[in-house]
């Protein structure tokens, strides 16, 4: 029995680069179900956008999968299998970070919507523009049939991450992935796409990976959080526990750092230090160098293991890290 | 503050040539940024906000002369830097630096951190004894010194941001123009660069220009903060009295948009949203520029545009219907 939409199981990722080996993802776990909300959330460089490049197929050189497996309805997932093509663009679709490297400068933003819609749906040019008109609408850019016409240079930088969600959802999939879908759109704009989205899982199941910075959305949107950090899931839990209770130090630490609007501190709180380099990460906890709770005993391997509803990869999992921290 | 402000935008329009599709190829331009006008004061955050498409970068690279003016005056350190061309406009872009969002396209891949760090000593003529400085400057943002031998995809979003600061420290400027320095980037490291753009601030008196969404992020770093709705800016004020006792219902609006990082709370919230798609600047509603949004619209504001008048001596905001 699997009801499961997506499972990954301790996926691998490495990077052959001339300073040596980048290990990007350290075996990496994680699923989803049908009309399920996933947030990923961690530390800028700790995998993020690499696990959902490796989802859709896209770790090309000097990447490779070296380990794990990912299956799409019970069945492996790998972008060379000729079923993959219908999955990966069709059911699978994904919002990418960064609008102005996945958009096709040379290609007006009307032709490039208009193609997804025609490739996996089959419509005619002309359906297919006045599908693209009604989907600019749907997230809310104004004058959708001028700016069918326009160049990508030519938009803001939030029009551009909003005609990469209006690509996103084009085909009705059922699974969207969104690596910081709104980063660059201004707070009422970021409110009216995320109800887009809750619409969307209630009206066709779907299913959304969401990777963010923003803690106020995830707390908002998600129905599970999976927190990284180089290279790993350290915690995973259901959204309350994760706000309420969250029970790895890096997560205690990433939760402590949310500045509030209301509040206003003389310096914002962070956690010093840096994560440790991918190239020789250590064997042992890769957050120990900068754990306030850290310890001789963290030094050994640290797994994902259940602990209370969720799991956490810490020996002192529970326990309040930052407690004496200022 | 009685000094002289730094940069002083008085009027400023900007327009920028569509690219039409269609069957009449007639050239359009469309009128991004209207009526702008601002003070920046040595020492001092300006923070500019808004909806998205409303026209933050358009001024940030106009401040920058990086677009052609259409209108209105740009004056910085006294002087008038509208038309500046040639070679005085080379050596004003070495007193004014940019950092960008996105730490990922906006530093060369094939150069060395050294070199990305020195190149605009290099421009300017000052490669002499760059080593050094470069040395002293990736300490200052709290980089190894061996930093300096690697290439850019060896760091993470934060470090990387740290180097693009490094490079617009490098020439020692006045002001900084931040175009969402720091969106790309996880909480605590975000608060790492807050806190280090604060610093450097306090240590070299610069002037930030700081262009972001996260308004709490906003709130901290800048002493006074310009709200911007299609092309104009609809309130300006010292940053605790926008979060405080905002004027305009877009800036409301915006406020209590503003998702809280607790489930409970943000799910049971009632938020003004302001419904309705953004402005098509192309073709901009008559009147005021929100009514279509606006909850408080009255006749009036469909007919006539608000201008940007004092509502307390150092508040300003343009709308009808809210007098102070
Ligand atoms: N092409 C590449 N070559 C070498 N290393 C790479 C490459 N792509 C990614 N990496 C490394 O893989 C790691 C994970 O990167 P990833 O982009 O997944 O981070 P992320 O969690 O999405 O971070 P952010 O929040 O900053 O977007 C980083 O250390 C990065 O330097
Ligand atoms: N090169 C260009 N050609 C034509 N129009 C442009 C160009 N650059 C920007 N625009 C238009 O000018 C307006 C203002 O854009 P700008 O990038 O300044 O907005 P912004 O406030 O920075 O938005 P965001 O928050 O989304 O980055 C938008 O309507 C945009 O489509
Ligand atoms: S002028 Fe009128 S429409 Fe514009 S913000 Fe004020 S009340 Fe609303
Ligand atoms: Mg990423
Ligand atoms: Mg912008």
């Amino acid at each position: 029995m699997n009801s499961f939409l997506l499972q990954i199981n301790n996926l691998e990722v490495n990077f052959d680069t001339r300073a040596g080996t980048v290990q990007a993802l350290r075996g990496v776990s994680l699923s989803i179900a049908p009309g399920e909300t996933l947030a990923i959330v961690g530390e800028s460089g700790s995998g993020k956008s690499v696990t959902a490049q490796a989802i859709m197929g896209l770790i090309d050189v000097p990447g490779r999968i070296s380990g794990g497996d990912i299956l799409w309805e019970g069945q492996p997932l790998t972008a060379a299998k000729v079923g993959a093509r219908h999955i990966l663009g069709k059911e699978v679709t994904m919002v990418f970070q960064n609008p102005m490297t996945s958009l096709n400068p040379l290609m007006t933003v009307g032709a490039q919507i208009s193609e997804v819609i025609e490739l996996h749906l089959g419509f005619s040019r002309q359906a297919a523009r006045k599908r693209a008109v009604e989907l600019l609408s749907l997230v809310g850019i104004s004058g959708p049939e001028r700016r069918l016409n326009q160049y990508p240079h030519e938009l803001s930088g939030g029009m551009r991450q909003r005609v990469m969600i209006a690509m996103g959802i084009a085909c009705e999939p059922k699974l969207l992935i969104a690596d910081e879908p709104t980063t660059a759109l201004d707070v009422t704009i970021q409110a009216q796409i995320l109800e887009l989205l809750a619409e969307l899982r209630e009206t066709i199941g779907l299913a959304i990976i969401l990777i963010t910075h923003d803690l106020g959305i995830v707390a908002g949107l998600c129905d599970r959080v999976a927190v990284m950090y180089a290279g790993q899931i350290v915690e995973t839990g259901s959204v309350y526990d994760i706000f309420e209770s969250p029970s790895h130090p890096y997560t205690q630490g990433l939760i402590r750092s949310t500045p509030q609007l209301d509040v206003k501190d003389e310096r914002l709180v962070s956690i010093s230090g840096t994560p440790p380099g991918l190239l020789d990460p250590p064997s042992g906890c890769a957050f120990l160098p900068r754990c306030p709770a850290g310890d001789g005993g963290c030094d050994k391997p640290q797994s994902l293991k259940a602990f209370g509803a969720g799991a956490v990869a810490c020996c002192k999992a529970g326990i309040d890290a930052w407690k004496e921290a200022v | 503050m009685m000094q002289a402000p730094i940069l002083s935008v008085s009027g400023l329009a900007i327009d920028y040539e569509l690219s039409s599709g269609g069957l009449f190829r007639k050239r359009r331009t469309l009128n991004a940024v209207n009526d702008v006008s601002f003070d920046l004061f040595p020492g001092e955050t300006l923070g500019l906000v808004g909806e998205s498409g409303s026209g933050k970068t358009t001024v940030g690279r106009a401040v920058l002369r990086r677009l052609g003016v259409a209108q209105g005056k740009i004056i910085f350190d006294g002087k008038d830097i509208t038309h500046l061309r040639g070679e005085e406009l080379r050596r004003l872009r070495s007193r004014m630096q940019i950092v960008l969002q996105d730490p990922y396209t906006s530093l060369n891949p094939r150069m060395k951190v050294r070199d990305i760090v020195a190149e605009p000593l290099r421009v300017h003529g000052l490669a002499e004894g760059s080593e050094m400085v470069v040395a002293e400057l990736l300490e200052r943002v709290g980089l190894s010194r061996d930093a300096a031998d690697r290439y850019p995809h060896s760091f993470s979003g934060g470090q990387r941001q740290r180097i693009g600061i490094a490079r617009a420290l490098a020439l020692k400027p006045s002001l900084i123009v931040a175009d969402e320095p720091v969106s790309a980037l996880d909480v605590s490291v975000r608060a790492q660069v807050v806190n280090l753009l604060q610093d450097l601030q306090r240590d070299f008196g610069l002037s930030y220009l700081f262009i972001a969404h996260d308004l709490a992020v906003v709130r901290h770093i800048s002493h006074r903060v310009a709200i911007m709705y299609a092309g104009r800016i609809v309130e300006i004020a010292p940053s605790e009295e926008i979060y405080n006792r905002p004027i305009h219902p877009y800036t409301e609006s915006l406020l209590s948009a503003v998702p809280v990082a607790n489930p409970k709370i943000q799910r049971a919230r009632q938020r003004i949203i302001a419904p309705g798609e953004s402005v098509d600047i192309a073709d901009p509603p008559k009147g005021c520029r929100f009514h279509p949004r606006c909850a408080l619209a009255t006749q009036r504001c469909r007919e006539e545009e608000p201008p940007l008048l004092h509502k307390t001596p150092d508040h300003s905001a343009a709308c009808w219907n809210r007098p102070a």
